[in-house]
């Protein structure tokens, strides 16, 4: 029960949103996975990061996440679980020796060495911000500090939301006891000295208050008391929810502290991050998003059929960006790679099938399509052009696509039967063998060929 | 064939010298276990000011002079209890004290200019009745220094 019971193997980025120099990095490790489980692992990893950014705010700061897998074997399948607890008394041989019972009589508290945690996520990602383990059980459990750690039951990933408030942002727990309500007699009245955290506050001055600029002037200051700080408060919320205020009981003491909402995930897991919990990350992680991109040129357009709508452009830093409309919304910019100049064309010859074209610092006219559900690899269709190309689709497996030479004449190419042609100089007069490329019979020589041709 | 040749990244703008910390804990006695200088971006800080009496727990870069250059505030590292969660939806989180907290955890701080030392402030364990203001209970040298001298308590 010890790193000698398994192997970290490696480590994919499964959330890829640029240099981890300069993204938020979380770090996802594994315990009670043998070798044959990374593949479901790999799924349980993926289904917290789709959970992740799905959650307000990091839905609309995901640009600035990073996440990656750390995959990490065990000789065994699961988690110490001691009968002292009322487990099943298996011991299993993991890598962080994962355990339920970490805290005597506490089945769920389910805990790993987060010595061996950190040091793995150190050397794995230097850059690391936050740390989490997802072990390998159904059984409910987890706990927070250096790293969090959770199991595979329904609704533990809470945990690991609820952990990075702490870890990550600072947060205090906004919940009104220490044990338990009812279940202790010195949680009554919060110690005095203000807390430093951003979501507890000694102070429900509407003057003075630290989140005061949250709080609508109908709100009443304090919004809640508690008639009896001997218990933790019963009342239900008399605002609407998400009303900031000041509600007493919170930082783990039923009165004298108060936190901004009724409600909020650093007080009840399975709740959203309260309007100032929110604040506070999108503050902490407003420098890892990537800047705001800016273009040269002008956007080329195209759409396949209803409801689908996509769009292209030259970056400044010479990379072309795409985004789409689909399923109602606006898609991420996807940076496409590679240097141009210039103006891109797109056009799409049906359903599902994108193709785009631009002119690199080069000279050379690159394409690059969208087909079977991703992008392929950009293709140099070599000459030498100055300006934008254009192109156009008659319909499904039909491409035609133009640019200016340096030398000044336009030229035509086209993909048909499954390949592209030759270039066709359409600057001299129409030949029979053009009119052949036009409409589909390409091949041959083709006069005045574009000067240079990196293919 | 490919798209001309592309650095994979634009130079970083934000990203900065840092130092990741690790440390082990004794209750509030605290060790440096290592140092490793990371090329990374640091969320932001928290104010340099106006914190005196505060309570809690955070890490300041200080000059050579002492003076404050960052400060974060911090979720006390120190596990005296143990956070405990439950599937159950009347009370889905709770603690359990911890009797001798020890462990380790991780800080990383900019490596700024003047940088010298890396203070922790606590307040402590949070006791019912009277809390004291937040004091120093340790500082490190953020570069390494002579064998025995890293680590000390003021």
């Amino acid at each position: 029960m010890s790193t000698s019971d398994g192997s970290v193997v490696g480590t994919t980025r499964i959330l890829d949103h640029g240099p981890a120099s300069q993204r938020w990095n979380l770090v996802i490790m594994g315990d009670g996975y043998q070798a044959s489980q990374l593949g479901q692992f790999a799924a349980d990893a993926q289904r917290f990061v789709d959970t992740l950014v799905a959650t307000p705010p990091f839905d609309g700061l995901h640009l600035a996440l990073n996440v990656f897998r750390v995959d990490v074997t065990s000789t065994d399948s699961g988690a110490d679980d001691p009968v002292s607890c009322g487990g099943t008394g298996i011991l299993a041989r993991t890598y962080f020796d994962a355990s339920f019972c970490s805290r005597p009589n506490i089945q769920r508290a389910l805990a790993v060495n987060n010595a061996t945690a950190l040091a793995v996520a150190t050397a794995q990602v230097p850059q690391f911000h936050m740390a989490m383990v997802i072990v390998n059980s159904t059984v409910y459990g987890g706990t927070g500090g250096a790293v969090a750690t959770f199991s595979l039951a329904s609704g533990a990933t809470e945990i690991g939301l609820h952990e990075m408030g702490h870890t990550a942002f600072g947060f205090a727990d906004e919940y009104a006891y220490l044990v338990g309500c009812g279940a202790e007699t010195d949680h009554d009245n919060h110690p005095p000295g203000e807390p430093a955290q951003p979501n507890v506050t000694l102070d429900a001055n509407r003057a003075t208050n630290k989140w005061r600029d949250l709080v609508a002037a109908a709100t009443p200051m304090p919004t809640t008391r508690n008639a009896a700080c001997t218990k933790c408060d019963p009342q239900a919320s008399p605002v609407p929810a998400g009303t900031v205020g000041a509600f007493e009981g919170a930082d783990l003491f039923h009165c004298g502290a108060f936190r901004p909402e009724f409600t909020c995930r650093m007080q009840a897991l399975n709740n959203p991050f309260c309007t100032v919990c929110q604040r506070v990350i999108r503050r902490k992680l407003s420098p890892f998003l990537p800047p705001p991109l800016h273009f040269a040129g002008s956007p080329a357009a195209v759409s396949w059929g209803p409801g689908r709508l996509d769009f292209f452009a030259i970056g400044t830093d010479g990379a072309m960006y795409q985004r789409a409309w689909v399923d109602d919304h606006f898609g991420d910019w996807v940076n496409l790679g590679g240097h141009f100049a210039g103006s891109p064309a797109a056009v799409s010859w049906g359903p599902g099938r994108l193709d785009f074209f631009a002119i690199g610092t080069d000279g050379a006219m690159y394409q690059r399509a969208w087909v079977d559900d991703h992008f392929g690899d950009w293709v140099n269709l070599g000459g030498h052009f100055t300006g934008s190309p254009a192109a156009v689709s008659w319909g499904p497996g039909r491409l035609d696509f133009f640019a200016i030479g340096t030398d000044g004449a336009m030229y035509q190419r086209a993909w048909v039967d499954d390949h592209f042609g030759d270039w066709v100089n359409l600057s001299n007069p129409v030949t029979s063998r053009e009119l052949m490329a036009l409409t589909g019979h390409v091949g041959g020589t083709v006069p005045q060929h574009p000067r240079v041709n990196n293919e | 064939m490919s798209a001309p040749d592309r650095p994979d990244s634009t130079p970083s703008q934000r990203s900065q010298a840092a130092v990741r910390l690790t440390f082990a804990y004794d209750g509030d006695d605290v060790r440096l276990l290592s140092r490793h200088r990371v090329e990374m971006t640091i969320p932001p800080g928290d104010a340099l000011e106006g914190h005196e009496a505060q309570a809690g727990f955070w890490a300041e870069v200080r000059g050579v002079d002492g003076r404050v250059l960052h400060r974060r505030v911090i979720h006390d590292p120190i596990q005296r209890s143990v956070e405990l969660f439950s599937d159950d939806p009347e009370q889905t989180l709770s603690r359990v004290p911890v009797e001798r907290p020890e462990g380790v955890f991780t800080l990383v701080v900019p490596d700024v200019e003047d940088a010298d030392h890396v203070a922790l402030i606590s307040s402590g364990p949070q006791l019912p009745g009277a809390r004291a203001a937040a004091r120093e209970i340790a500082r490190f040298p953020l570069r390494p220094s002579p064998p025995g001298s890293q680590g000390r308590t003021p």
